[in-house]
């Protein structure tokens, strides 16, 4: 890596002008739609190529975990993939692509199942947390230096990982592939598939977080060089926070969400320094967060509409209770009991309209008292200072 | 906001008679239950009460009740009320419900053994808090399985009741309402229903291996002062646990929930605070006035402040006249009576006196005698009447607006307010202070329904063996106010409004000539009228206020039907119609104790 090189496209007016170019065309208030958004994603493909065009990677891989065209569940999040290769053997473009869904199939499983995963946001708009950009770097035949991690600690995450991918290869689940990669017209050379819906499963605590993430990222990049890019010496990986990215008080790119890179190269000779990783990073991710927070907004449009006809049930369930108050309650009712009342005084009722008098005005009140409460909550937040 | 209630007789009597609803909740799991087969227990330190049972299915409520410790059991503070306690038959209902439903087999043996099912309430201080802590379970012993069952209850408590999402998670709405109520009881923000339920409804398996819930309900609210006299934290906190709160400063709309409001003079944060009972997020209670935090960490001390208080509201509703507090029971075994026949109560403002015809020379005569003298060294009298049998004494006297008088019978209402009293003889006196102050008070109520109701055929309460009276005529003796329809009673002509066509000039009159401390309007009449938006009847109220009491006025809205759309947010008391009805139509449940502490416990709304 030469120092020059970083100096060079640090100011990449012309990736700057190409991924603006895509962005011109991407419909943000449709940006949820597919195909608009995957012109976004290419758009970030072209920047890369042209951020890295001095170090032309053979193979880029894009990914980013987002929901799909009006869902309405969190846990149903799709990946958008985009794939570049820089060849055109078709049959090594295949072959590639072949490896590369088998990969992503396997490895995301089984990270997902070991709870290993390495952005994972459940409640992505309900509790943000701060994610901080990753970069890790794997070179075939070597593992990665544990002089900051626990050895022992990543040797049982990845036995387990390992455990499960073994278990999923011997079921043949990864033969059944559920999506197909399919060529986009005329270039031939980016390659998407289908959004995958991702079952979560049941809520549950999950202990991903913090460095935990970092490790995690580091392991999830070794397996996946594994098997998507077995025949390239060397693979790189960004994991980008896209949403509300900047750098905190540490000096480490944050925010939400996560843009997954990886670049695959022939090579073993090329290096990235940390500093150049960081800036690549950076500069993908300012660049970019336009596109994905026009995303946000109409996912958090989407997730507000969700949220508002759960509201409108409960108002429609309000308005019933009032009118159930006011109708059966404070008219109907309270002249009823009013009818035994005056039994009660003539004394010409017997037990069981006592009894059902002192029903009905349990009933009453309690209607009254769903009325209001539906439409008033009296509390004293203030108490419970008091008693800390 | 938060009124004082009894937990006994305004909670738990009126829920374990509710046979209908015990009896419903049972069969479907065992077909012959019946409500005398379960017995209640309140337990409180080493205090016990218990109800329930055979006799109470028809035996004399007053005599099962007199046998019962009820005093032992702490009052309780309850967020809205009459309404409010609903959230602890929220509790109730769905524990009852779950109990027969998740324990068929345990019960039935039980039954067949000849036993009662045993619900017990232990209620304990949570010291230096203002709450206390309820602890309901059944007397039933948890088989032993493989998975203790307060697991899944608490796991259902944890998940809340919505989703991520909003949605509604479909499992566990019986106890998911008793959250509710808990977290209601606790005065507790309504998201914390959904985010810490587990801390709010405790569930687990105790020693005996019962199944216990475990919740907080507060404690009564007594005063709030603003002051920024520098108060110890920690007397603070045993102030707050006696109903007592200090604070230098409150926020804009802030709601003062407790009976009583002082501003502290010299506080100078706070001198633009007003301080008159028209603020409609503070008490009518308001006073400005100097004290010594320090002297309260005395409770007599604080007692006798809150005694001085009440005396001193009396003076705003009537002057400088005394008070002859007159009990009349229907004989010395009457509860009221021992309760109140030794206590010296009298002071210059306040004479007490426990009066039965044959005892100590008092006959009707006597006391009529006794009422003119009292009336002429300007006394105002109120007498509690058991049976009404004073009625001719006083309902043919020409100053009725110097007699309060209310009629009672044995199991009602104001039966209860005054045999089932504090122990503490300072205590007694405060409370009937409050009782006196609640009598002064003239209660303006305008309500459609509750006029026709009352006015229902020929309608007459009577108590026991004594005369009959009209409800609108003893409800005036009470000063309770209400019109009557246009020609529907003889003798009242004068108060004559027809409800169902308000007029406005009309009521205005009415008002006029009522002077009222309180009106409560009916949220409809207002509409009718042609008030549909909150400013019109902000101004309304504006004009209508002018026409009542200069010292006390208050209005309030009431409506069955939530929060109406043009009741102005945070600008005028509001209630719940159940409650109005409740303390006015009934020959046994109207107490005008009861109704004022209601009406006083109003305030206004957010919606």
């Amino acid at each position: 890596m030469v120092e020059g090189d970083i100096f060079i496209y640090s100011y990449p007016r012309s990736s700057i002008l190409n991924l603006y170019k895509h962005l011109r065309e991407v419909d943000f208030v449709n940006a949820v739609q597919r195909d608009s958004f995957d012109i976004g994603l290419n758009a970030i493909a072209a920047m890369l190529s042209d951020l890295l065009k001095y170090k032309p990677p053979d193979v880029i891989y894009l990914e980013t975990s987002l929901f799909p065209e009006r869902t309405r569940s969190v846990e149903s999040m799709v990946d958008f993939l985009l794939v570049k290769i820089n060849s055109q053997d078709e049959k090594r473009h295949n072959q590639i692509l072949c490896n590369i869904n088998r990969a992503y199939q396997l490895v995301y499983e089984a990270l997902h199942k070991t709870h290993n995963t390495v952005y994972f946001v459940p409640q992505f708009f309900l509790k943000p947390s701060e994610m901080r950009m990753v970069f890790t770097e794997f070179q075939r035949g070597y593992d990665f230096a544990y002089e900051d991690v626990k050895k022992s600690r990543v040797q049982e995450k990845k036995q387990q990982i390992a455990r499960k991918i073994e278990t999923a290869i011997k079921k043949g689940g990864f033969i059944k592939q559920r999506h197909d990669f399919t060529p986009i017209e005329n270039s031939g050379t980016y390659m998407k598939r289908s959004p995958l819906s991702r079952t979560l499963g049941r809520r549950e605590q999950r202990g991903e977080r913090n460095e935990e993430l970092t490790l995690n990222a580091r392991i999830f990049h070794s397996f996946f060089h594994q098997y998507a890019f077995p025949d390239y010496a060397k693979s790189f990986l960004w994991c980008i926070p896209i949403i509300g990215a900047a750098t905190n008080r540490q000096g480490h790119l944050v925010g939400q969400g996560a843009l997954f890179i990886v670049v695959a190269y022939s090579s073993s000779q090329i290096t990235f320094t940390q500093e150049e990783a960081t800036r690549t990073a950076r500069l993908i991710c300012y660049l970019t967060k336009d596109l994905f927070s026009s995303y946000l907004y109409v996912s958090a449009k989407d997730m507000l509409n969700v949220s508002l006809q759960h509201a409108l049930r409960s108002a429609i369930a309000a308005i019933m209770a009032r009118n159930i108050s006011h109708n059966i309650g404070s008219h109907g009712l309270a002249y009823f009991i009013a009818e035994i009342e005056e039994k009660i005084r003539n004394r010409k009722l017997d037990v069981d309209e006592r009894l059902l008098k002192s029903f009905l005005e349990y009933t009453k009140a309690r209607m009254d008292f769903v009325a209001e409460i539906s439409t008033y909550w009296k509390e004293m937040p203030w108490l419970e200072q008091l008693t800390l | 906001m938060v009124r004082t209630i009894n937990l006994v007789t305004d909670v738990l009597i009126p829920f374990i008679l509710n046979r209908k609803l015990i009896e419903g909740l049972a069969v479907s799991e065992i077909a012959s239950f019946r409500a005398e087969q379960v017995m209640w227990f309140l337990h409180y330190g080493e205090a016990s009460v218990k109800l329930g049972g055979k006799e109470w299915s028809s035996g004399n409520l007053e005599c099962l009740l007199s046998k019962q410790n009820i005093s032992a059991i702490p009052s309780i503070g309850v967020p809205g009320g009459f309404l409010g306690i609903q959230a602890l038959y929220l509790i109730l209902e769905n524990f009852w419900r779950n109990t027969i439903k998740h324990n068929v087999s345990s019960i039935m043996s039980l039954l067949q053994m000849g036993n009662n099912l045993g619900i017990h309430l232990e209620i304990s201080d949570k010291s230096n808090t203002p709450f206390l802590i309820i602890k309901l379970w059944a007397q039933i012993t948890i088989e032993p399985v493989e998975k203790d069952p307060s697991e899944e209850i608490n796991q259902i408590l944890r998940e809340g009741i919505i989703d991520r999402e909003g949605k509604l998670i479909p499992k566990g709405w019986g106890l998911k309402e008793m959250l509710v109520g808990a977290t209601y009881l606790k005065g507790s923000p309504i998201m914390n229903a959904n985010e810490k339920g587990q801390e709010i409804l405790r569930c687990y398996v105790d020693k005996n291996k019962c199944l216990c819930h475990e919740f907080e309900v507060l404690k009564p609210m007594e005063l709030f002062i603003l002051t920024n006299q520098q108060v110890e934290p920690d007397l603070k906190k045993v102030l707050c646990a006696r109903g007592i709160y200090i604070k230098s400063e409150i926020p804009q709309d802030f709601i003062v929930p407790t009976e009583y409001f002082i501003l502290d003079p010299c506080n100078r944060a706070n001198a633009a605070t007003e301080i008159s009972g028209d603020d409609p997020l503070k008490p009518l209670k308001c006073f400005s006035r100097e004290l010594d935090i320090n002297d309260l960490k005395d409770e007599n001390k604080s007692v006798e402040l809150s005694i001085r208080l009440e005396t001193a509201f009396i003076q705003r509703l009537i002057g400088n006249a005394k008070i002859c507090f007159i009990i009349h029971s229907a004989s010395s075994g009457d509860p009221e009576y021992k309760i109140w026949k030794d206590i010296d109560t009298n002071s210059e403002q306040l004479e007490l006196r426990s009066v039965v015809f044959g005892i100590n020379n008092w006959n009707q005569q006597a006391l009529m005698e006794y009422i003119n003298e009292k009336l002429s060294q300007n006394f105002l009298i109120v007498i509690f009447d058991r049976h009404g049998e004073c009625k001719d004494t006083i309902v043919t006297r020409k100053c009725n607006a110097k007699i309060f008088w209310e009629p009672y019978g044995g199991g009602t209402q104001t039966a209860f307010s005054l045999s089932h009293t504090p122990k503490e003889d300072l205590q007694k006196r405060l409370l009937l202070y409050r009782i006196a102050s609640s009598s002064f008070v003239k209660v303006a109520l305008l309500d459609e329904r509750i006029q026709q109701i009352l006015e229902t055929g020929n309608a007459k309460w009577q108590y026991g063996q004594g005369p009959e009276i009209r409800p609108l005529e003893c409800l005036q003796l009470m000063r309770i106010f209400i019109p009557c329809r246009l020609g529907s009673q003889s003798g009242l002509e004068d108060d004559q409004l027809d409800l169902n066509n308000p007029n406005e000039g009309k009521i205005l009159k009415w008002i006029r000539k009522k002077r009222p401390h309180i009106l409560s309007v009916h949220a409809g009449i207002l509409d009718k009228m042609g008030k549909k938006t909150p400013q019109d009847v902000i101004t309304w109220i504006a004009a209508t206020l002018k026409s009542m009491d200069s010292q006390v006025r208050r209005i309030v809205i009431h409506s069955g039907r939530g929060i109406p759309g043009n009741v102005p947010e945070l600008k005028v008391p509001f209630i719940g119609y159940s409650a109005i009805e409740h303390h006015t139509i009934s020959r046994d449940l109207k107490s005008k104790y009861a109704f004022v502490q209601e009406l006083f416990s109003a305030r206004g709304i957010k919606r």
